[in-house]
């Protein structure tokens, strides 16, 4: 007969039987989910009613012609959409807001990393002094910090040409905002400086999420601080990255505010993203009646679109988190 | 709407009674209607005898909610709707006025809701179009006077424009004979840059010449124009004047909406490019070129535009009637201001042409007290009500220009509303000579960029071939309307390019009940 544990054994005697605490009766468990689901009712019914809802009906929207004077609409199938996809101005909008989005999120990723690295040094003086500088563009109202951006950015007397035609090369003022050229390059620069500050805040987060020990076995097998950054800190924030991207991207793709306030969409267009043209077919009447309907189709085929980008960043992000286990071990 | 169109009546002689004693007589009638109206708790269908089934008497307050969108006249109005509530002291107004950029989501916003104002203001005859087929608005026929209607002057209530199927829906807010694109100068720029402060350019070449002057005296502080980029239609505005004060230009100078705006009359065609209108648009981009424009123009927003000439850094401004009022009423350093009429390409001055009175504020088909509404609207445009506005507000001519003559005004708006009598003219309304255009104008989509916004795009140098995407917006603005009229005519609604056609138009004269008989 084999020994006491292996299969085949005798069974031991019930001195020695280990006793095996069994679970809450089911009523207890049902009992439990019943609290459970009334405490989430609240919430699950403002998720309802204020994320499903709008979204339900901008879809269904997005199948009517409908200016939103008066409740009347009429059911016109997929028209909308065909003649979104036939719309240059629509795929114009579509690509300044990935333009928008390429711009500026790996620029401020990397800005914002090189920040946090230099905050997180124990040798720099006045760090919660220059953490709190670099937030508080964060917390000021977008749409206050466009309005005011085009006072600094005018040709005419505002302060940053002013300063280039004295200290600088210029010889004639820059119309920042005037200029196709110059237009959406410069929403991006503003965006960056809004918004490095929450960046900021979850690479700070991240890289406290590193293992001193690592640091220090670095440190001790002689590596020099790019390197230690190189090969210990960077594989184990690269997670941290894809989510900080992700997450950026989507605010960045629904970026309205600041573009509707310093240039409106123009030059001609220009800087126009699809919030501020989902936001001229809806809701202006500049050009007759507003189209709510074709307004909620681009908002539904664009929705599409960034699910789509979404999807594909949740497989890259399963991917690296298996890379950061695999690191980690 | 089978109504072609309607009559008006003669034009009023001005009052001579004081403005306390009219109050008292419109009040003492309004007072009348209101008692015969709170002798009921049913408000009676619209077109009902108000003294056949006499019901319960309505002991509660009236609210009455009117929303507006216009810049100026709040304190006035404010001001009238007090003496309206001292009068009827059982009736308050709740009087809001939003941004005009903001109305269009404002009216969306409060149709949705189950608590809709009494009297709102549309965006534009679209949408007054829509809300009158939806039946969203009510007609005024029941709760205003025939000689209210006839104190205004002919051709004010139009169908097509002011009346759909032969009923009244909207009144003129001010005088419908005017125009943006006049041209407004700082005299104290013009001493300093050595040209004479009492005298505006003439022509575009003297306009150009001024600039320059204006920009060498300047030093770099001062230029010849500033334009209002940040507003296309103002520039597009600018443009269509100085085409059609030119001549050889048709097109709309009050409206401009792609689609129903910028045709040759004779012809029916849409002309945005033609000749007058590209050689508008060059020069203006020349000024550009030339650096003889405020650097930055092209974010600009009006009120940006009148800060800067009000500063003297930009010698001459385009706008209409409004600068008046608005330099009177804001935060604004003192100065000159003088009007001076479009200049013309050659000298020589053509008349400008605009639509007659559109739709602005209408009266919501589920209002609870449309009596006092009527009696409030009547009240709220009365030729005593016109004249404080003009005397008080200078923004906009009222409709009555015997009016505008008297009043004690300040003698630049004076001389704008001289010159809109003078040289504008009402232009024919397809509607108005078929009701059933409404319908295929509804069906049209807009189409982008419109004139406004090549306009300026063109004049910043963004579009280098004007003539070329004129004439793309011309093509594709025929090809929308072939569309909306073929959709149209499959419903069996009679509808057809040749009611864009008006022969004996001349841009020279009003077209009015006359000309449509000729037809």
């Amino acid at each position: 007969m084999p020994a006491a544990g292996l299969p085949g054994a005798a069974p031991k005697p019930d001195s020695e039987r280990v006793s095996i605490e069994r679970g809450p009766p089911q009523e207890i468990i049902k009992g439990a989910r019943f609290w459970t689901l009334l405490f989430l009712m609240p919430a699950l019914g403002l998720y309802g009613l204020l994320v499903l809802y709008p979204i339900a009906s901008g879809v269904f929207g997005s199948f009517t012609d409908w200016s939103g004077f008066g409740r009347a609409r009429s059911f016109i199938g997929l028209d909308n959409y065909r003649l979104l996809l036939q719309d240059p101005l629509f795929w114009s909008a579509f690509r300044n807001s990935f333009y928008f989005m390429f711009a500026n999120v790996p620029a401020r990723l990397v800005f914002a990393l090189f920040l946090a690295v230099l905050l997180t040094s124990t040798t720099l003086r006045g760090r919660t002094f220059f953490r709190t500088a670099i937030f508080i563009p964060v917390v000021t109202t977008t749409a206050i910090v466009g309005v005011l951006m085009t006072f600094v950015l005018n040709p005419f007397n505002g302060p940053v040409n002013l300063a280039l035609l004295r200290f600088g090369p210029l010889e004639r003022p820059i119309d920042f905002l005037g200029n196709p050229d110059t237009a959406m390059p410069t929403i991006v620069a503003v965006s960056i400086w809004k918004w490095t500050g929450i960046t900021l805040i979850y690479w700070l987060a991240a890289l406290q999420s590193v293992p001193q020990s690592l640091q220090e076995a670095a440190l001790v097998d002689g590596a020099n601080k790019w390197q230690q950054f190189r090969h210990v800190i960077a594989p184990l924030i690269l997670p941290f990255a894809v989510v900080i991207f992700l997450i950026s991207m989507i605010n960045m793709l629904q970026v309205f505010d600041l573009v509707q306030t310093m240039t409106g969409g123009g030059p001609f267009f220009t800087t126009e993203v699809i919030e501020v043209f989902i936001y001229r077919h809806g809701f202006t009447a500049v050009q007759g009646l507003p189209r709510l309907g074709y307004a909620s189709a681009a908002a539904v085929a664009f929705g599409i679109m960034v699910m789509g980008l979404s999807a594909v960043y949740g497989i890259v992000l399963r991917r690296t988190n298996e890379r950061r286990r695999e690191l980690a071990s | 709407m089978a109504e072609r169109r309607s009559e008006s009546g003669s034009s009023p002689q001005p009052g001579r009674m004081s403005r306390r004693k009219f109050l008292g007589v419109t009040g003492g009638a309004g007072a009348g209607l209101l008692l015969a109206a709170c002798r009921s708790d049913v408000t009676p269908e619209p077109g009902a005898d108000p003294g056949v089934d006499s019901p319960a008497p309505v002991t509660e307050p009236v609210t009455i909610r009117w929303i507006d969108a216009m810049a100026g006249p709040r304190a006035y109005n404010e001001s009238v709707f007090a003496e309206f509530m001292d009068l009827h002291p059982n009736v308050t107004i709740e009087y809001t006025l939003v941004p005009v950029a903001e109305l269009a989501p404002s009216v969306q916003a409060f149709l949705a809701s189950d608590d809709p104002p009494d009297v709102f203001a549309v965006p534009n005859l679209e949408a007054a179009m829509q809300m009158i087929n939806q039946g969203v608005v009510q007609p005024l026929d029941p709760y205003v006077t025939d000689e209210w209607k006839q104190s205004f002057p002919p051709a004010t209530f139009v169908e097509g424009a002011m009346m759909f199927g032969g009923q009244t829906y909207s009144y003129p807010h001010s005088g419908t004979r005017q125009c943006e694109g006049l041209l407004w100068y700082n005299a104290d720029v013009f001493e300093q840059s050595d040209l004479d402060p009492d005298r505006g350019p003439e022509t575009w070449d003297e306009l150009r010449e001024m600039s320059r002057a204006i920009v060498q005296a300047g030093g770099g502080q001062a230029f010849g124009m500033v334009l209002q980029g940040g507003l296309p239609v103002s520039v597009g505005h600018l443009a269509a004047v100085l085409a059609t004060s030119s001549g050889g230009a048709f097109g709309p100078i009050g409206g401009g909406r792609s689609t129903i705006g910028g045709i040759n009359w004779h012809t029916g065609e849409y002309a945005h490019s033609s000749d007058r209108y590209v050689d508008a648009v060059e020069f203006l981009r020349s000024l550009d070129v030339d650096d003889l424009l405020l650097p930055g123009w092209a974010s600009l927003s009006p009120q940006d535009g009148m800060q800067r000439l009000a500063q003297g850094n930009a010698g001459m401004f385009s706008w209409g009637s409004y600068v008046v009022g608005q330099l009177r009423g804001g935060d604004f350093p003192e100065f000159p201001l003088r009007f001076s009429p479009p200049p013309t390409a050659d000298g020589t001055r053509h008349h400008l042409n605009t639509d007659v009175a559109l739709p602005r504020l209408m009266f919501h088909a589920d209002s609870q007290h449309p009596e006092v509404v009527g009696e409030l609207i009547m009240f709220r445009s009365s030729p005593e009500y016109f004249r404080g506005y003009v005397q008080e507000v200078q923004v906009q001519p009222s409709p009555m220009p015997e009016i505008d003559q008297a009043a004690d005004v300040s003698d630049q708006f004076k001389a704008a509303a001289n010159f809109f009598n003078e040289w504008i003219r009402f232009q024919p309304l397809a509607a108005g000579k078929n009701p059933s255009v409404t319908d295929a104008v509804l069906e049209m989509r807009p189409v982008e960029p419109n004139f406004h916004q090549i306009v300026t795009a063109a004049v910043s140098g963004q579009i280098t071939d004007v003539r070329s995407a004129l004439n793309e917006l011309d093509g594709k603005l025929t090809e929308e309307r072939e569309r909306a009229i073929e959709a149209v005519q499959a419903q069996g609604i009679e509808v057809s390019v040749d009611d864009w056609v008006f022969p004996n138009w001349d841009p020279a004269q009003d077209y009015d009940d006359s000309f449509y008989a000729e037809l």
